[in-house]
């Protein structure tokens, strides 16, 4: 059975005035129908862009998009709208994403009105009901967003993007502008609508602790590429990329302070911080993805302590240390050995 | 506790038309070389709390307090060239948005001589800059210091605001969420480096995030604010192994960690309003009883914490129940 997307071999780059930023390239992605996908990756690692992709919202420059098993050019050109119901988006500012000008209840029944789906009666009730769904009260249709709060807001995006029923809900950062307890709550809901209606989710955030909550498996990527996915569970505790362990060691807990979680274990034979660094290196962060990133060979290669000169000579592909996981480090044996 | 250095009493903070004060009650000390951290969610006024200290706040908020002292000095009393002078030289801040504490225009390097000179630091002291580049990890300064922010990452730009805000060798550091606008492992760099930062200079830390884990790594002292108000003080340690206050306790529980089952519900908190009378989280609190919705329960102390709950002795066994 073929996955409900699949993205192959996806490049996409940005030319600016005299440069060109390369998002994602050579992506191979895929979210099984009911499964949970997490896509995690710091600024500029191409999430974004990869979820726009993954809409039909931007088209790659290269490689294939399929949803059940169709490409997505088809899609579009033949069934765009069978194709909008199926697929959904729930996005970072849950303010933005509503008309300030419309009451609440109007934007949750656009995609109905737009589908024709009910006369005036029914598609009041069914906003009724999907509001009652994410926990909101339905009287809240009245009202308008401004007046809502941010975690009320984020709920009655994802009313609006469960209206259709869709298959898959691709969700960009969707819990990132909201306070921790909100968070939570808005967390607790993605799991209980895709238990209860078996909705697959791609799942898109820079917090590994989030992504890691909520997925069956991680994809990590890191300057446009994917450079590692898995079982969630086997790569939280056994990552096969330097990159993917340094996110693990940064994601930061409150009891770790107060000693009752050890800290993610240090790796005796491997440096924590990067050896002889090309010039930014040690300045790490967003700025190898967008700028001083390597041009060629691996890119993470001057934040890595295993980096050997082999890693910048040449970009390495994916490949498989055990089934159904893959990570794309030569060195990747030494960090499996070392971690035990 | 060494001598303090920053004493704030009965810290109320009014804007302009509000029916309820941003900040009220908030009372903490600092001591020299030490680290407290103010933690709330948003609109807890723990930003309007910080300002507060330095007058930063605009005109339509008003500040009163007991006292603010700091370095012996209240800074409620001080004029405002007096004030200007400690700003900068003895406090140094330090805000969020790397991007948008500067001026797109203009080189680093100008920018850093203007912010020295505002603080009464002549041009000497760009020796003094270059080294405390190379100590936050900017390689080639110099160079650095041609470019325009929109050259440099964002985890750059926040090394050299430290560095800068750090040269006029202050005593305390007031830091704004000084690492929610980075990415993870930029962040765990940077903490890192101002836990170093302090150990080396003796420098004292006030941080204000929303984030308990970021807390937990830099802060000896965390104030939990809610709705203005500290329900909440402990050494940090003791905050998160054993909470007094249910609101701390459903923010420890709200976060998801990597002990946590894969896929299983988080303990969120219930949704609900600040109530304008007795306990401000009584109508979210799932140990609220009548008392707490009549009478706001007053600062005492509890185990490790000084805490504003009625219940405070009753927080721990929730913690022990699941979810």
């Amino acid at each position: 059975m073929s996955p409900l997307l699949e993205l192959a071999g996806v490049d996409k780059a940005f030319h600016g005035a005299g440069d060109t930023t390369h998002a994602c390239r050579s992506v191979d992605l895929h979210v099984g129908e009911g499964e949970v996908v997490g896509l995690v990756g710091e600024s500029g690692s191409g999430k974004s862009t990869l979820a726009n992709i993954a809409l039909g919202l931007l088209e790659p420059d290269r490689g294939e998009v399929r949803f059940d098993g169709r490409p997505l050019g088809d899609w579009l050109r033949r069934e765009p709208r069978r194709f909008r119901s199926q697929i959904q988006a729930v996005f970072q500012q849950p303010l933005l994403a509503l008309d300030g000008r419309r009451r609440v209840g109007w934007s949750v029944a656009e995609p109905l009105r737009i589908h024709a789906r009910g006369d005036r009666a029914e598609r009041r009730a069914r906003v009724a009901a999907l509001l009652d769904r994410v926990g909101l009260d339905p009287g809240i249709a009245d009202r308008w967003p401004r007046e809502l709060s941010g975690g009320q807001l984020q709920r009655v995006n994802i009313a609006r993007a469960l209206a259709l029923e869709p298959r898959l809900l691709v969700c960009d950062e969707p819990v990132s502008a909201l306070d921790v307890s909100v968070q939570a709550q808005i967390l607790n809901l993605f799991l209980d609508i895709q238990r209860d209606a078996g909705t697959a989710l791609l799942f898109i955030s820079h917090d590994l602790a989030v992504v890691r909550h909520l997925s069956d498996r991680l994809v990590v990527l890191y300057a446009g590429r994917v450079v590692e996915h898995g079982p969630t569970a086997a790569v939280c505790q056994r990552p096969q990329h330097p990159y993917t362990r340094a996110l693990l060691a940064a994601s930061l807990e409150p009891e770790a302070a107060a000693g009752a979680v050890p800290e993610v274990p240090e790796v005796p034979e491997v440096p924590e911080v990067p050896g002889a660094p090309a010039d930014t290196a040690r300045d790490a962060g967003p700025a190898l993805g967008a700028e001083g990133l390597p041009s060629e060979g691996c890119r993470f290669a001057p934040r890595c302590p295993l980096a050997e000169p082999e890693c910048r000579a040449a970009e390495p592909d994916l490949r498989s240390l055990e089934p159904g996981r893959a990570t794309a480090c030569r060195r990747a044996e030494l960090l499996v050995r070392a971690l035990g | 506790m060494s001598a303090a250095l920053l004493t704030v009493s009965d810290l109320e903070v009014r804007y302009a038309g509000a029916r309820t004060p941003a900040v009220h009650g908030l009372s903490f000390e600092l001591g020299q070389g030490g680290s407290l951290a103010i933690v709330g969610e948003s609109g807890s006024g723990k930003s309007t709390a910080a300002l507060a200290l330095t007058r930063l706040l605009p005109r339509d908020a008003r500040v009163r307090a007991g006292e603010i002292a700091f370095e012996g000095r209240d800074l409620q009393r001080l004029g405002a060239r007096e004030l200007r002078a400690l700003r900068g030289r003895r406090i140094a801040m330090v805000f969020q948005d790397p991007a948008g504490s500067w001026n797109p225009t203009r080189r680093i390097g100008v920018q850093l001589r203007d912010g020295l000179r505002a603080a009464g630091l002549g041009d000497e002291a760009r020796g003094r800059v270059l080294e405390l580049l190379r100590r936050v990890g900017i390689q080639n300064p110099e160079r650095r210091l041609e470019e325009y922010p929109h050259h440099l990452s964002g985890g750059m730009l926040q090394r050299i605001m430290i560095a800068g805000a750090l040269a006029a060798g202050p005593s305390l550091l007031i830091a704004d969420e000084p690492t929610s606008a980075l990415d993870a492992t930029v962040q765990a760099e940077l903490l890192a480096l101002l836990a170093e930062l302090r150990a080396e200079t003796g420098l004292a830390l006030l941080i204000i995030s929303h984030d308990l884990a970021v807390v937990a790594r830099v802060a000896e002292r965390t104030v939990v604010l809610y709705a203005g108000k500290a329900v909440e003080q402990a050494p940090t340690g003791a905050l998160f192994s054993g909470a007094r206050h249910p609101y701390t306790l459903g923010l420890l529980r709200s976060t998801p960690r990597r002990t946590d089952a894969p896929k299983t519900p988080l303990a969120a908190m219930r949704a609900g309003e600040v109530a304008a009378r007795g306990c401000p989280f009584a109508p979210r609190c799932p140990l609220a009883v009548e008392r707490c919705v009549v009478e706001e329960p007053g600062p005492r102390r509890v185990g490790a914490s000084t805490v504003a709950c009625h219940r405070a002795e009753e927080v721990q066994a929730l913690a022990a129940r699941p979810a």
